[in-house]
C-alpha cells in the first residue's frame, strides 16, 4: 500500500512525461506534415526537413529526465519504493508542472514554427538556416522549464 | 494518399510557388527572340509540367497555359483542407462550362475544346445536365437559374441574359456556403469585393451603353457590402457624384476612387485593373498565415493571373505591340 505522497509524487512524473511528450507529439506531427507536403513536391530537400521536424522532439525527453528523477528518488528502480508524506507528494507534484505546461505549449509552437520553417526551406533552401534558429529559440522555454522543474525535484528532501 | 491538413498542402504549395512566373520571369519571356523562344524559355522554368519544347509548336501556348492550369486546379482541390471554400474560387470555370455547352447545345455543336475541366462540379455531370435540361443535381442556386433560362429560352435567345443569370447564380451560391458556414474570412472579404467592383462596372457600362434600369437589374450580383439599390440609383446620379455615391461600407472607399479615376480618365480599364489589384491584396493579406486557406487560394488565384498575363503576353508578341500585365501573384 503506497501513501498519498508517493501517489502524488507519480502523478508529478506522470504529467512531467505525459503533458511534454503529447507537446512534442504535436510538434512534431506539425512539423512532419509541413515536410511531407515539402518533400512530396522535392524530396532533395528531406534533410533540411528532417532537422527542422526533430527539433519539437526535445520536450518530450526533457519531460522523460523530470519524471525519471522522480521515480529514481522515490527507489522505484531498485525495487523499493518509499512512504513520502502529503506534503513532500505535493511537492514533487509540483516540481513536474513547470515540465508539463512549459513542455507541452512550447512543444505545439516549436512544431509551428519549424513547419514555418520548412516552408522557409521550400521558398529559400539557402536560408534553411535562419529557419531553425527561429525554431530553436522557442526552445528556451523548455529548457528553463526543464530547469526550474530540476531545481524544485532536488530540493525536495525525502 | 496526400493528407487534408493545412500544413501538408501550405508545405506543397510552398515548393510549386517557387516554379511560379513574376514580372522579371515574363519580361524575360516576352523579350525572347521569337515566339518559339519565348515558348522554351517558358517550358525552362517548369510551367505546364514536363512538356518539352520540342513537341510544342508555338501556336500551342493556349494548349500549354491550359495544361498547367488544369494540373494546378486539380493539385488544389486534392490537397485543400477546406474543399467546400476552395470550391467557390473554382465556379468561375463552371460558369464557362456551362454557358460554353448551353450556346453548344442552342447551335447544335459539339464544343469539347472549349471546355474546360477542374472546376466545382464534374464536368460529366455538367454535360448531363445541360444536354437533358434537368439541373436538380446542381445546388439550388444554379438550379433555379438554369430553370429560368430553360424556361426563357422557349421564347428566344439572349445570350446576355443567360450569361448574366448563371454569372448572378455564381454569387448567390457563393453568399449561401459563405452563410451556411458562417464564414467571414478573407473568402468573404474576396467574393464581397468583387461582386461590388463588378456592381460598379456594370453600372458605368450600362450608362455607356444606355442601358434601363430592368436590364441593369438583371447583371447586378449579390453578395457585396454596397446595397444592390445604390448601384440601381446610380443611373441616375451625375457622373461626377458617381464615386461619392458608392463610398459604403468597407469596399466602398476603394470603389469611389476607382469611378472617380475613371470619370477623370475616361479610361474604363481602370475599374477592372483596380479590382484585379484590390483583389490580389485581399489574398496577399493572408499569404504568411501559414496555417490557414490563404496560401493555397494564393496560389490557385496566383496560377489564373499568371495564366492571363501569358496569353497577353503572347497575344502582344505576336501582334507586336507593348503590353500591360495584369496584377501576379508571385
Amino acid at each position: 500500500m503506497i501513501t498519498l505522497g508517493t501517489a502524488l509524487a507519480f502523478a508529478g512524473a506522470a504529467v512531467a512525461a505525459g503533458f511534454a511528450g503529447v507537446g512534442s507529439a504535436m510538434g512534431v506531427g506539425i512539423a512532419g506534415q509541413a515536410g511531407a507536403g515539402v518533400v512530396s513536391e522535392d524530396p532533395e530537400k528531406f534533410g533540411n526537413v528532417l532537422v527542422l521536424q526533430a527539433l519539437p522532439g526535445t520536450q518530450g525527453i526533457y519531460g522523460l529526465l523530470i519524471a525519471f528523477i522522480i521515480v529514481l528518488n522515490l527507489g522505484v528502480i531498485d525495487g523499493s519504493v518509499k512512504d513520502l508524506t502529503t506534503d513532500q507528494g505535493i511537492a514533487l507534484f509540483f516540481a513536474g508542472l513547470p515540465m508539463a505546461i512549459g513542455g507541452l505549449m512550447s512543444g505545439i509552437y516549436q512544431g509551428k514554427v519549424a513547419a514555418s520553417g520548412i516552408y522557409l526551406c521550400a521558398k529559400r533552401p539557402e536560408e534553411t538556416g535562419k529557419g531553425i534558429i527561429l525554431a530553436a529559440m522557442v526552445e528556451t522555454y523548455a529548457v528553463l522549464s526543464l530547469l526550474i522543474s530540476f531545481i524544485m525535484v532536488n530540493g525536495v528532501k525525502l | 494518399m496526400p493528407q487534408a491538413s493545412y500544413e501538408y498542402a501550405v508545405g506543397r504549395i510552398s515548393q510549386l510557388s517557387t516554379k511560379m512566373l513574376d514580372a522579371t520571369k515574363l519580361r524575360r519571356i516576352y523579350e525572347a527572340g521569337s515566339v518559339q523562344e519565348s515558348l522554351a524559355l517558358l517550358l525552362e522554368t517548369g510551367y505546364g509540367g514536363n512538356l518539352s519544347p520540342e513537341h510544342i509548336a508555338s501556336e500551342e501556348i493556349d494548349y500549354v497555359i491550359r495544361e498547367q492550369l488544369q494540373t494546378s486546379r486539380k493539385m488544389v482541390w486534392e490537397v485543400t483542407p477546406a474543399p467546400e471554400l476552395t470550391s467557390l474560387f473554382l465556379l468561375e470555370v463552371d460558369g464557362h462550362n456551362l454557358k460554353t455547352l448551353l450556346k453548344a447545345r442552342l447551335l447544335g455543336v459539339e464544343a469539347p475544346d472549349v471546355l474546360i475541366d477542374g472546376g466545382s462540379f464534374p464536368l460529366d455531370q455538367l454535360k448531363e445536365c445541360v444536354a437533358s435540361s434537368n439541373y436538380d443535381l446542381l445546388p439550388d442556386a444554379y438550379r433555379t437559374a438554369m430553370n429560368r433560362i430553360e424556361a426563357e429560352l422557349a421564347r428566344g435567345i439572349d445570350p446576355l441574359k443567360f450569361s448574366a443569370e448563371i454569372d448572378k447564380a455564381m454569387f448567390r451560391h457563393i453568399k449561401n456556403v459563405l452563410d451556411k458556414k458562417n464564414d467571414h474570412s478573407f473568402v468573404r472579404d474576396y467574393f464581397s469585393l468583387q461582386a461590388d467592383f463588378q456592381n460598379a462596372r456594370s453600372v458605368i457600362r450600362a450608362r455607356l451603353l444606355n442601358w434601363d434600369v430592368d436590364k441593369l437589374r438583371l447583371m447586378l450580383l449579390e453578395g457585396g457590402e454596397i446595397d444592390l439599390n445604390v448601384f440601381l440609383e446610380g443611373m441616375d446620379t451625375p457622373m461626377e457624384q458617381l464615386g461619392a455615391k458608392f463610398n459604403r461600407g468597407k469596399n466602398g472607399k476603394l470603389i469611389s476612387q476607382s469611378v472617380e479615376e475613371y470619370v477623370t480618365t475616361g479610361n474604363a480599364s481602370v475599374l477592372k485593373r483596380k479590382m484585379e489589384t484590390a483583389l490580389m491584396n485581399v489574398l496577399r493579406s493572408v499569404k504568411w498565415d501559414m496555417f490557414s486557406l490563404g496560401p493555397i487560394i494564393g496560389y490557385l488565384m496566383g496560377r489564373e493571373a499568371e495564366a492571363k498575363a501569358l496569353r497577353i503576353i503572347f497575344g502582344a508578341k505576336r501582334g507586336g505591340f507593348e503590353y500591360e500585365l495584369p496584377e501576379l501573384y508571385a
